[in-house]
């Protein structure tokens, strides 16, 4: 007798969720990402969601299923939750299949702020070809120190995102910095906000 | 729901040696739609990360998952990780299989253990286990 009742109500919950349609940031041309249930919009501010960039541009060439967006529900219209850009990350795999014995690998990790005020914090590495001199190691990390943060001041934020995603900054990297020691790849790791500009978002509200 | 688009979740697959568990979500991991482990199927301790027992659970929570209006899923391997072993158990490939044996669509596959920048010391001590 209990249990029937208990079972009742925990299908009666799940009936009870509305399911709301993810909707990816302007600069991603506002695609729907999934669907997430939830019984209260309050609830679905906040939740993540994982997008590989090859899912966005339905373009699976290129190192793009390696590509993964994270993003974060903003706000909520309706039936529709809009969400903002949250992560840039490179899946793991393709990390470890880079990462190989008797070569160095170089991480930087830098902050930077964009000129409309995002507060961002990037990660990039490089693989050289064969093992190299620490000293080398420090050049190459500050060549990338300073394209990174140049790169980053001097632009917008969607910019500079699309820079890095799409190879624009580890290519200028990678010229740089194979004077220094052939380098086998670079790329940008991740790409985490830490601030973002408050100004921004009430008036993104209204224009949308 | 009458939407045309499918909907997909995300298949959290824990399988340790001992052990397996089996949690589908929504895409966002914040609500669970299907929950099952190891010792929902067999009464045995030691049969709880077996494959088979991964097969069954797979095609329980598929079953759930089904119901309630999943048509395809992400999976997200685990091992124990941390300062335990990092390669998934026995049971997590015969998961796999058996969900996309259920009817379930997959989507991409990714390996999530947890992987320490350092941390605790693994247990063991210096010399290591010795039996």
């Amino acid at each position: 007798m209990a249990r029937k009742r208990r079972q009742a109500k925990v299908k009666d919950k799940w009936s009870s969720k509305k399911w709301f349609t993810l909707i990816a940031p302007e600069y991603f041309g506002l695609a729907e990402i999934g669907l997430t249930p939830a019984d209260d919009e309050s609830k679905v501010i906040g939740r993540t969601v994982e997008v590989t960039l090859a899912e966005l541009l339905n373009d699976y060439s290129n190192q793009n299923p390696y590509k993964k967006f994270i993003f974060k529900v903003d706000r909520v219209a309706g039936e529709n939750a809009y969400t903002k850009f949250y992560k840039f990350e490179l899946m793991r795999d393709y990390l470890n299949s880079l990462t190989r014995r008797r070569t160095s690998k170089i991480e930087d990790i830098v902050d930077v702020t964009t000129t409309d005020g995002y507060k961002l914090r990037v990660k990039s590495v490089a693989f050289t070809i064969k093992r190299c001199k620490s000293s080398q190691k420090r050049a190459i990390r500050k060549i990338m120190r300073e394209i990174v943060t140049k790169t980053g001041s001097s632009e917008k934020f969607v910019q500079f995102i699309q820079e890095c995603i799409l190879g624009k900054v580890p290519a200028e990297i990678y010229k740089n910095a194979k004077l220094i020691y052939p380098l086998r790849r670079v790329e940008i790791r991740k790409i985490e906000v830490l601030k973002e500009p408050k100004v921004e978002i009430t008036t993104q509200e209204v224009a949308s | 729901m009458a939407k045309k688009k499918p909907i997909w979740g995300i298949a959290h697959i824990f399988s340790s040696y001992n052990n397996i568990i089996i949690t589908i979500t929504d895409i966002t991991g914040s609500e669970t739609i299907a929950r099952v482990s190891g010792g929902m199927i067999v009464k045995a301790d030691r049969d709880e990360g077996n494959p088979y027992t991964a097969m069954q659970a797979a095609l329980r929570a598929a079953e759930i998952a089904k119901d309630k209006g999943i048509e395809g899923v992400h999976i997200k391997v685990r091992a124990p990780g941390g300062n335990k072993h990092t390669t998934p158990g026995p049971g997590a490939q015969a998961a796999i299989r058996a969900l996309a044996r259920a009817g379930l669509k997959i989507g991409r596959i990714e390996d999530v253990t947890p992987i320490p920048h350092d941390g605790t010391r693994p247990p063991g001590g210096k010399r290591g286990r010795r039996v």
